[in-house]
């Protein structure tokens, strides 16, 4: 195994066109005794350890951020980011893996996805052939895949009313069944909820947070009703993660503040 | 006692070990499909890549039968495998043993490696046609045939011993033609001799040398990767070194037997006057423990009850999957779970407290511990377990027992028993040297796995010849130091290689007060033992002077006895009836164990069950696909519970004192597992009226069964 500790975009450039895999997120990646035949760690390039805040609130994380410092430094301004990552396996684990690593994996369920894609997170993509660019953090993008390396995210500054996280498992921690978060604005509410089909569920719906969040509700419930693709191992049976994300809507709701009695009205 | 780490550069783990030698490494060839003849057909190609020094298949392997079940002669595991089978009866298991110069040449090999295979459609083991490997019916008692009856059926799980030392050995070939193994084993006697049965040798031209063990919970009483290194080292000439990755752990190495259970008791008016426990048991391909652990699901159940007859019918079934063995409980968390939800039942249909019933027939002080041999007289063959009624009731007012629970809310109760050593069988010697400087060497078979062996034996030590516990060194276990030990399982260590130890210290100080005898006075006043000279004179009186000749006391412990810890589970739970979800939230362990020796370690013993008992009845399990292959493939993937999951836990010690034992004391090992499922099932029942008869209990089945689409339990009544 070779193991290239790079120091400039050039060098991870060189790297990912020689096949190297990139060592963050790296829980599985030596799993089983595999030994990729080259490793780049990233760990060497400039902003790589930051995690700071910029002119307009936003927040830098470097690729080497791990789970505890962002958890540390989001309590206050991102509360439904902070809660996922504490929910996420042990003291340990979080204070050695890294952000970007738990998100570059694209799993069907993972714990940082629904709660940064509501935030709007962004984050930093280089190929063999350009980059470094911007792109969405966005199961639909084209950010994941071989030859790609993730050097940072950027989380935009918070505009949003309320966000609330919300996850189940197998155990209070392990085997994530079902997550989702919730986004409450002034204009809308957006959702993203996972467990249920081999992609998370991505809904927004603009107006009146009440009126909006039954909307989405109601476009939820149709989804787990329609026949699709979803989600079959052996952590939970399909029709428990249908009945699981049910439940999993009226906790995401409960977080919602009741309507006055004059926005009812309005509604 | 605290223990006392320090820093060294020895390697103390088996991985250190294999880190720390130059050797060929060691890997398998994995079977894809099972049953199949499994053929290697590019074997020459595979022999002549670059680095890769051997490649043994099933013509290259003796063939000599032999158990991984590391257990006493005369085994009651069968004879039922080879080092290689020719046929392959699980997926994953070895079609050939590959080593190589370093890891790189050791996956170019594997993974250049061709293998046919032909559907095997007989049965599993031609001697066996009917797949039952074996059956027991045993009868005490003569039940009237009248009353009032109930039955009840469970199903166990699989699962896993998640220790989180993998199984690791080195093998090297050494002078004067022995065979020398460094492993991680909770067994190095049976080791020995089960490798020098493999490759035909014999047992004295194989060494073996135990290194701590990083956990075991049992998994490391079966011998496995140790004939694989020692036939590669004997093979090329070399040392050779191999490590189980954890999807390999999950693959090649054991589990807990799945079982159907089924309970029926006969009760006429208050009195249980009928108890049958009837036992379907898998043991995956090869039979290993399942004779054993297939009685043990009995033996540790059905004496916790006094009736008028009992019965115990069981049948140990080959069967697709892993292979399973030892481990923690040894029969008892199944039998448990059916014994334990059975009475509830009972209780509840009868309109009666689960713990006035239990209260009612619980066993008693002299009551025999094997209701199906007849026990005799002797101490430790009989109940001593003065403090337990006093335990029940401690146990049930920390629960809060009694009082009206929240909405949802429920408690549940489950007793468990356990033995101290495998009963009639075992044996252990010590030697204890005394050093010149006053210092003491213990040298012992047993294995230090994280149960504080090292701390109990040093402790029972010092306290016999009155020292401080710091001037005694155990030794890891060796072969070559000739303290025979049939190992470290079965809650053996303190009762039986503690009282050995006490032997040999007793031994030692006897030697010492001879040759304080003969030693001039020390003083004008000659008092104790000791005629009035510190250990540390004495010590150095047996080594220089007149009187010179060094003192090692010798002890052996072969008991015939196996006292009963007993533990006592109440939990309390809440059941989130949308979810299915079950919390945790409080859990009572309280255990009788004689006297306490070690009570730091008492408590990691009470807490480590208690995990491993959560993780056995919420979550843990090991899907197998259609193919038969373990889908788990590490630890990420395996639902258990981490220490930051646990429960509020309350745990109690009854005053007791077991006059067979060391210094009072009985085992404490492995009792606080088995209680636990059944008491969170019982729990749930409370909660909310649903009978949970299938482990784990995962939300998806709490939700089925409170939506009705599941049997709540198979209840039969005439």
């Amino acid at each position: 195994m070779r193991l290239i500790e790079a120091a400039t975009l050039d060098a991870v450039r060189r790297a990912l066109a020689d096949g190297a895999v990139v060592l963050g997120g790296g829980t599985r990646l030596l799993a089983d005794g595999q030994s990729p035949p080259v490793l780049l760690d990233l760990r060497r390039l400039p902003g790589a350890s930051d995690l700071s805040s910029g002119a307009d609130g936003s927040l830098w994380v470097g690729s080497a951020v791990s789970l505890t410092r962002l958890e540390r430094a989001v309590r206050s301004t991102f509360p439904a980011i902070a809660e996922a990552v504490r929910l996420m396996g042990s003291p340990v684990f979080r204070n050695l893996a890294t952000v970007l690593g738990r998100l570059a994996n694209r799993e069907p369920v993972s714990d940082l996805y629904p709660p940064m894609r509501l935030a709007g997170a962004r984050v930093l993509v280089i190929d063999p052939a350009g980059g470094p660019a911007w792109h969405p953090l966005s199961y639909q993008g084209r950010i994941y895949g071989p030859h790609r390396a993730w050097l940072a995210l950027v989380i935009p500054p918070p505009s949003f009313l309320l966000m609330r996280f919300v996850k189940m498992a197998r155990t209070r921690l392990n085997g994530a069944i079902v997550n989702g978060g919730v986004l409450i604005a002034d204009d809308g509410v957006k959702a993203v909820l996972s467990g249920v089909g081999p992609e998370p569920w991505e809904g927004d719906c603009a107006g009146n947070p009440q009126t909006a969040l039954a909307n989405l509700a109601a476009r939820w419930r149709e989804y787990l009703t329609v026949d699709g693709p979803r989600i079959e191992d052996f952590r939970a049976a399909p029709a428990y993660r249908e009945a699981l994300g049910r439940v999993l809507w009226e906790q995401l709701a409960a977080a919602v503040p009741a309507p006055s009695k004059r926005q009812a009205k309005e509604a | 006692m605290v223990r006392r780490w320090s820093l060294s550069a020895e390697p103390r783990y088996a991985p250190d070990w294999l880190d720390k030698t130059p050797a060929l490494v060691a890997g398998v060839v994995e079977a894809e499909t099972a049953p199949a003849r499994a053929e290697l057909v590019n074997l020459a190609e595979m022999r002549a890549l670059p680095g890769v020094r051997a490649v043994l298949t099933a013509h290259d392997a003796p063939g000599w039968p032999y158990t991984t079940a590391g257990q006493p002669e005369p085994e009651p595991s069968p004879y039922d495998t080879l080092i290689i089978n020719p046929v392959v009866r699980y997926p994953g298991e070895p079609v050939a043993l590959v080593a190589a110069d370093d890891a790189t040449s050791l996956a170019a090999g594997l993974a250049a490696a061709r293998v046919t295979y032909q559907p095997w459609t007989g049965p599993l083991h031609a001697d066996c046609p009917d797949g039952v490997v074996a059956r027991w019916l045993q009868t005490a008692g003569q039940a009237p045939s009248s009353g009032w009856s109930l039955v009840t059926q469970v199903d166990v799980q699989r699962v896993s011993h998640i220790q989180i030392e993998p199984h690791a050995a080195l093998a090297y070939p050494a002078p004067h033609g022995v065979l020398t193994v460094v492993t991680t084993t909770q067994v190095p006697f049976h080791v020995r001799r089960l490798v020098a049965r493999a490759l035909g040798m014999a047992v004295s031209s194989v060494r073996v040398i135990g290194t701590d063990v990083g956990g075991g919970f049992g998994g490391k009483q079966e011998v496995i990767v140790e004939p694989w290194v020692a036939l590669l080292a004997r093979a090329t000439g070399q040392p050779v070194k191999m490590m189980l990755t954890r999807r390999q752990e999950f693959l090649l190495a054991r589990t807990r037997h799945a079982a159907t259970l089924t309970v029926k008791t006969q009760w006429n008016g208050q009195r249980l006057s009928a108890i049958e426990l009837d036992a379907e048991v898998a043991t995956g391909p090869y039979g290993g423990h399942g004779l054993t652990v297939a009685k043990n699901m009995a033996l540790k159940t059905l004496p916790l009850y006094r009736a008028q007859a009992y019965r115990f019918s069981g049948r140990v079934h080959y069967g697709p999957g892993p292979v399973a063995g030892a481990f923690r409980g040894y029969g008892g968390p199944q039998g448990g779970m059916a014994v334990e939800t059975h009475l509830d039942e009972a209780a509840r249909q009868r309109g009666e407290d689960p713990a006035a019933l239990r209260r009612r027939i619980l066993l008693a002080d002299g009551d025999p511990l094997d209701v199906f041999d007849g026990e005799g007289d002797a101490p430790g063959r009989r109940f001593r377990g003065l403090g337990l009624t006093g335990l029940l009731d401690a146990c049930l007012a920390a629960a809060g027992w009694g009082r009206a629970p929240a909405p949802d809310e429920g408690l549940g109760l489950a007793l468990g028993m356990q033995a101290s050593g495998v009963p009639h069988t075992e044996v252990a010697a010590v030697r204890v040297a005394l050093q010149e400087d006053g210092r003491v060497r213990v040298a012992t078979g047993a294995v230090d796995m994280g149960q504080g062996a090292r701390e109990v034996l040093a402790l029972l030590v010092a306290r016999t010849l009155g020292i401080d516990e710091s001037g005694v060194r155990v030794l890891a276990p060796d072969t070559d130091h000739d303290a025979f030990d049939y190992g470290s399982y079965a809650s053996s260590t303190t009762f039986v290689t503690g009282s050995a130890a006490v032997a040999a210290a007793r031994d030692l100080k006897r030697q010492l007060r001879r040759l304080a005898k003969r030693l001039p006075p020390a003083s004008s006043v000659s008092t104790g033992w000791a005629a009035g000279r510190s250990f540390v004179e004495l010590a150095q009186a047996s080594c220089y002077g007149p009187l010179r000749g060094p003192l090692v006391g010798w002890g052996v412990a072969a008991p015939t006895a196996s006292p009963a810890p007993v533990a006592v589970v109440v939990a309390r739970v809440r059941v989130d009836r949308r979810t299915g979800q079950i919390a945790v939230r409080h859990l009572v362990a309280g255990v009788e164990v004689g006297r306490v020796i070690n009570p730091a370690g008492l408590r990691g013993q009470v807490e480590g069950a208690v995990a491993q008992g959560l993780g056995y009845a919420l979550c843990e399990d090991m899907p197998l696909d259609r193919a038969g292959r373990v889908l788990i493939r590490s630890l990420g993937d395996y639902p258990w519970f981490s220490a930051t999951e646990m429960p509020p836990l309350t745990v109690l010690v009854a005053k007791s004192r077991e006059p067979a034992g060391p210094w009072g004391a009985k085992s404490a090992g492995e009792v606080a597992v088995a209680p636990v499922a059944p008491a969170i099932a019982n729990a749930v029942r409370d909660a909310v009226g649903v009978r949970l008869d299938r482990l784990p209990m995962t939300a998806d089945r709490v939700l089925a069964a409170l939506a009705g689409s599941m049997p709540p339990a198979a209840v039969q009544q005439p």
